[in-house]
C-alpha cells in the first residue's frame, strides 16, 4: 500500500487539524510580539481549559509554594511556551477523547504518554538540560501517529497487532511491512500540520532509533528512554506489546550513571501520580 | 564464563560462579546480577578476582539462579514465590525484543520485575529499589 501521509492527514473530515484555540495560542507564542495578555486571554477564553491548566500549575509536578490563582500569574511563573505545551497538550487529549476504542483505549494510551512525557521531562533534569519542561510535550506526542492509523486502518491494525506477538516484533517494522510506512512517519506528518517545532517534529519520528536524528539525538534519545521508563512503570499503554528495545548508544550519549535509574524512576512514579489525579477534564 | 578482576566488574554483570571469602564464608552466590552494594563487598573482603558470565551465554533463565531471584530484584519476604516467578516470567516475555546479557537492559530489566510485583493486585506495595 502506498499513501501520501499529508493527504491522509488533511482529508475531508478535517479530523486531524488542529483546533483554532490551539492555532490561536501556537501563534502568540510563536509572534516575537505576542505578550503574556495576550495569550492569557486567549486561554481564558475557554474555562475549562484554564481550570484544567491551574490545576496542572498547581500539582506536584511544578512544587510551587504558593498557589497559583489565575492563568497570568501561571504564565508569569512558568513562561509563555511552557504553558503552550500544557495548553496545547490537553486540546490534543481532549480532541481525540471520542475515538471508537476498538483496538486500543484512549485513556491508556493518554496515561502512557503523559507518563512518557514526564519521564522525559525528569530525565532532562538529571542530564542538566536547558528548559527540560519542554520534554513533556514531545514525550506528551511522540506515539499521536498511532491513533491516526487506529481511526484510519482499522483492520489492518487488528492485524498488526497480532503479528507483533505472533512474530515477536515491534509495531513500527510490521505497520512498515504492511502500511508501507509507520506511527513514526504519520506522527511527524502530524506535528508538521499543526506547525510545532522542528525539535519535536524529529523526536517524534526517531523515538525508537534515537541515534539516526541529525540535529535532534539528545533530544530523542530522552524521549527514547521516557518511553521505556513509562513501559517499566507499567504506566498506561500505546499498544506495542513488548517494551520497545533499548537503545544503549543512546543512554551513553545521555551520561547519567546506571546506577541512578532507580531514583529517577521513583521520582516520575511520584509525579505521575501527582498529576493524572487532575489530568482528564 | 570468564575470569575478570573485580574493579572491571560493573552493575548487571551476572556471577558464574560463588564468590567464598578466604575464611570460606560465601559473599555472594553464583547467579546473582551484581548491583552497586555488591561492589563494595568484593572492596571490603579484598576479593581480586571472579567469574562472570559471558555476553554470549545470554538465556535469562540459564544463566541466573532462580533461588536467588528475590535478592537479585530486591523482592521483599512476604511475596509469594508463585507470584514473583509468575512475573520474572511476564516480564521475560516483555522483553523479548532486548538482549538481556548487556548490563543496562539487565538494570531495566530488574526493575521491570519490581514495579509488577509493586502494582500486581495481590501484592501489599512496596518500595523499588
Amino acid at each position: 500500500m502506498s499513501f501520501d501521509l499529508k493527504e491522509l492527514i488533511n482529508d475531508e473530515s478535517r479530523f486531524f487539524t488542529l483546533p483554532e484555540l490551539a492555532m490561536k495560542i501556537n501563534a502568540i507564542v510563536n509572534d516575537p510580539e505576542g505578550t503574556f495578555e495576550d495569550l492569557a486571554e486567549v486561554i481564558s477564553s475557554d474555562v475549562g481549559l484554564s481550570v484544567h491548566l491551574l490545576k496542572i500549575v498547581n500539582s506536584g509536578l511544578y512544587n510551587f509554594h504558593e498557589p497559583i490563582e489565575t492563568i497570568t500569574h501561571a504564565i508569569s511563573i512558568v513562561g509563555m511556551s511552557q504553558l503552550r505545551d500544557l495548553a496545547l497538550g490537553s486540546i490534543i487529549i481532549n480532541k481525540f477523547k471520542g475515538l471508537p476504542e476498538e483496538s486500543i483505549s484512549m485513556k491508556s494510551f493518554w496515561e502512557h504518554s503523559i507518563a512518557t512525557g514526564i519521564a522525559s521531562q525528569t530525565l532532562a533534569i538529571y542530564k542538566q538540560e536547558i528548559n527540560p519542561e519542554r520534554f513533556y510535550m514531545a514525550g506528551l506526542l511522540h506515539e499521536i501517529g498511532r491513533i491516526v492509523l487506529c481511526f484510519k486502518f482499522h483492520t489492518e491494525i487488528e492485524k498488526i497487532i497480532q503479528r507483533c506477538a505472533s512474530e515477536t516484533k515491534s509495531t513500527h517494522n510490521i505497520e512498515r511491512e504492511i502500511l508501507g510506512f509507520d506511527h513514526c512517519l504519520v506522527g511527524e506528518a502530524l506535528l508538521e500540520s499543526w506547525k510545532l517545532p522542528k525539535s519535536q517534529q524529529e523526536v517524534v519520528l526517531y523515538h525508537h532509533a534515537p541515534l539516526e536524528s541529525k540535529e535532534y539525538r539528545v533530544e530523542a534519545s530522552i524521549v527514547h528512554f521516557g518511553d521505556i521508563f513509562a513501559h517499566i512503570l507499567c504506566l498506561g499503554n500505546s499498544g506495542e506489546h513488548y517494551t520497545p528495545p533499548i537503545s544503549i548508544h543512546a543512554w551513553n550519549k545521555l551520561g547519567i550513571p546506571i546506577a541512578m535509574i532507580p531514583t529517577i524512576l521513583g521520582r516520575v512514579e511520584e509525579r505521575y501520580n501527582d498529576l493524572i489525579s487532575n489530568y482528564f477534564y | 564464563m570468564s575470569t575478570i578482576k573485580s574493579n572491571k566488574l560493573q552493575p548487571g554483570m551476572i556471577l558464574a560462579s560463588d564468590v567464598v571469602a578466604f575464611n570460606g564464608r560465601t559473599l555472594i552466590s553464583r547467579g546473582v546480577i551484581i548491583q552497586e552494594k555488591h561492589l563494595s563487598i568484593l572492596k571490603k573482603w579484598g576479593i581480586a578476582e571472579l567469574d562472570i558470565y559471558d555476553s554470549d551465554e545470554t538465556d535469562t533463565k540459564k544463566s541466573i539462579n532462580i533461588e536467588n531471584e528475590r535478592e537479585l530484584f530486591s523482592i521483599p519476604e512476604y511475596v509469594p514465590d508463585t507470584i514473583l516467578s509468575s512475573t520474572v516470567e511476564k516480564c521475560s516475555q516483555s522483553f523479548k525484543l532486548n538482549n538481556l546479557s548487556d548490563p543496562l537492559t539487565r538494570e531495566f530489566f530488574r526493575l521491570a520485575v519490581g514495579y509488577s510485583l509493586k502494582n500486581h493486585p495481590d501484592v501489599k506495595p512496596f518500595d523499588v529499589v
